[in-house]
């Protein structure tokens, strides 16, 4: 293994993802290894949120990052390396309903409720029904609450068409802005804007009972 | 009204934006709600394979010294075998198979046809020895190549029609004519160069005086006294013990001819066209001269003074 002295402010993280990029690129793997630990968390919640079970997500996960690896030495930092991670991640995702010729997969909160294909109404009342049946402490009641809402909003967002999904997601859970995600998507900005507005209004009827 | 118009669209827009931002907030606070440990993280496995893959791959490409090697190997492996390829095709350009040249000379024979039959007495004599020559060849060749070519043709052609064994048996007839006009046309070669033009008779002549003067030393010049005196033998011999004489070889200047008994080997003589003549040779004593033995009273002789 190349053992190649990383910089001093490597360890505080104040060196960029770009610069990590080159770095592997040139062999240093210990580079990687940081830049693996900045971004899994969103990479693996961006393919959970879009309805996957769980093991098609770590599948996916897995095949966006090897395709990191193996793209190591044609990186260039023309965009942040965000941009170019979660690119790459949307392909892997778009190649999968390819493959699978379907638009929803099976969610991994199944386990919850059998109602989770689609219709808000039913998402709703179901996790709004389950909700108040229970009768416990009120600590353990604002954890149910809380294990509920997560699983309301994992529900909704599932259920919004693909296009508002993805720019659902790259916004609100990896923070992209809408430029950004026009770049990822490579869809003009105005569509993009549309996309969020209507993934809004949609999350916000079928959440609504949730409001305080 | 138009200001009316832009009034509303400027208060659609407002409210929608207003709409949005409650929206975002609205999303925003249920996000906030939500506890953060209860999101969800790859597995650990996950993690290791990911990152064994990640070092693996630069392990892998991290070993570039033994890896150029190869790829000077291989380049140096490539460059051999390309000049080794065009060198083998230059050479097999170079030295064409004998069944592709006689199909090339089988093709000239019928553009040689034409200067030929175009030919009057008055052209040159030496462009008609090439073409004696060519023709000469191209039958010897034409002969060599036909039978493999008829071959080929009757295994690749089993199922198409007879055209093509027609088109071979044209050319075998084609290349029997060639031969037959060569055959024709050298004997006479040198009697129309002796009357066409003295400078190429001249060369001509030296060539073959040159070639001549080679055999001299072997061969004997017979003289008149000589040839007399085997005759004056012969009358006093028997009939079956007489001197008899067969033909070898004969060009413009000279024959050449066997004289022998039956107890002696025979003796070769040379037989100058000025002082001899020689009677009685026809084409079929030309081909079979050596077994034909003749009288001496064959030979004449033409000019005494030698």
């Amino acid at each position: 293994m190349n053992q190649v002295a990383l910089p001093a402010e490597h360890s505080k993280g104040s060196v960029t993802d770009e610069a990590l990029m080159l770095a592997y690129g040139k062999g240093q793997a210990s580079a990687f290894d940081l830049l693996y630990q900045r971004h899994k968390q969103v990479v693996f919640r961006f393919f959970v949120k879009q309805g996957l079970s769980l093991a098609v997500a770590e599948e996916l996960c897995h095949d966006t990052w090897l395709k990191i690896i193996n793209a190591r030495e044609q990186y260039q930092p023309q965009a942040l390396f965000r941009t170019y991670l979660f690119t790459i991640a949307r392909n892997t995702l778009l190649d999968h309903y390819k493959k699978k010729s379907t638009q929803n997969e099976v969610n991994h909160t199944n386990n919850y409720t059998d109602n989770n294909s689609g219709n808000e109404e039913s998402i709703t009342d179901v996790n709004h029904n389950g909700l108040s049946e229970k009768i416990a402490t009120p600590s353990i009641y604002e954890e149910q609450q809380k294990e509920q809402l997560q699983i309301a909003l994992s529900l909704n967002i599932a259920a919004l068409p693909i296009a508002q999904r993805e720019v659902f997601l790259l916004k609100q859970e990896s923070g992209f802005s809408l430029e950004q995600i026009a770049q990822i998507t490579a869809q003009h900005q105005e569509k993009v804007k549309s996309s969020w507005r209507y993934a809004l209004k949609r999350l916000r009827k079928g959440l609504q009972h949730y409001a305080k | 009204m138009p200001n009316k118009r832009t009034d509303n669209n400027d208060r659609q827009t407002h409210n929608a934006t207003l709409q949005q931002q409650n929206d975002e907030a609205f999303i925003n606070e249920l996000y906030d709600a939500v506890s953060q440990e209860s999101q969800s993280q790859p597995s650990e496995l996950l993690d290791q394979r990911i990152i064994n893959a990640a070092h693996k791959a630069v392990n892998t490409s991290n070993k570039p010294k033994g890896n150029n090697k190869f790829k000077w190997y291989s380049s140096l492996a490539t460059a051999a075998s390309l000049t080794l390829v065009i060198s083998l095709v230059v050479l097999q350009q170079s030295n064409i198979l004998p069944n592709e040249q006689a199909n090339n000379m089988l093709k000239q024979g019928v553009v040689l046809q034409k200067p030929m039959a175009s030919t009057s007495d008055n052209e040159s004599i030496a462009d008609q020895e090439v073409v004696v020559e060519q023709i000469d060849y191209q039958a010897q060749v034409g002969y060599s190549a036909m039978p493999s070519q008829v071959e080929n043709a009757s295994a690749t052609t089993t199922k198409m029609s007879n055209t093509i064994k027609i088109a071979a048996e044209e050319k075998m007839v084609r290349a029997t004519q060639y031969e037959k006009k060569a055959q024709l046309i050298k004997p006479q070669t040198a009697e129309r160069m002796m009357a066409a033009s003295p400078m190429i008779m001249t060369r001509f002549n030296k060539i073959e005086q040159g070639k001549a003067q080679e055999d001299r030393a072997e061969i004997i010049d017979l003289s008149i006294e000589q040839l007399k005196q085997y005759k004056r033998s012969n009358k006093a011999l028997d009939t079956q013990n007489k001197w008899l004489w067969s033909f070898s070889s004969e060009n413009h200047i000279e024959y050449i001819i066997h004289i022998f008994n039956d107890n002696h080997a025979p003796l070769e003589y040379r037989l100058d066209k000025n002082t001899f003549k020689v009677m009685g040779l026809s084409k079929r004593d030309l081909e079979k001269s050596p077994l034909n033995n003749k009288s001496l009273s064959k030979i004449i002789i033409l000019n005494t003074k030698d």
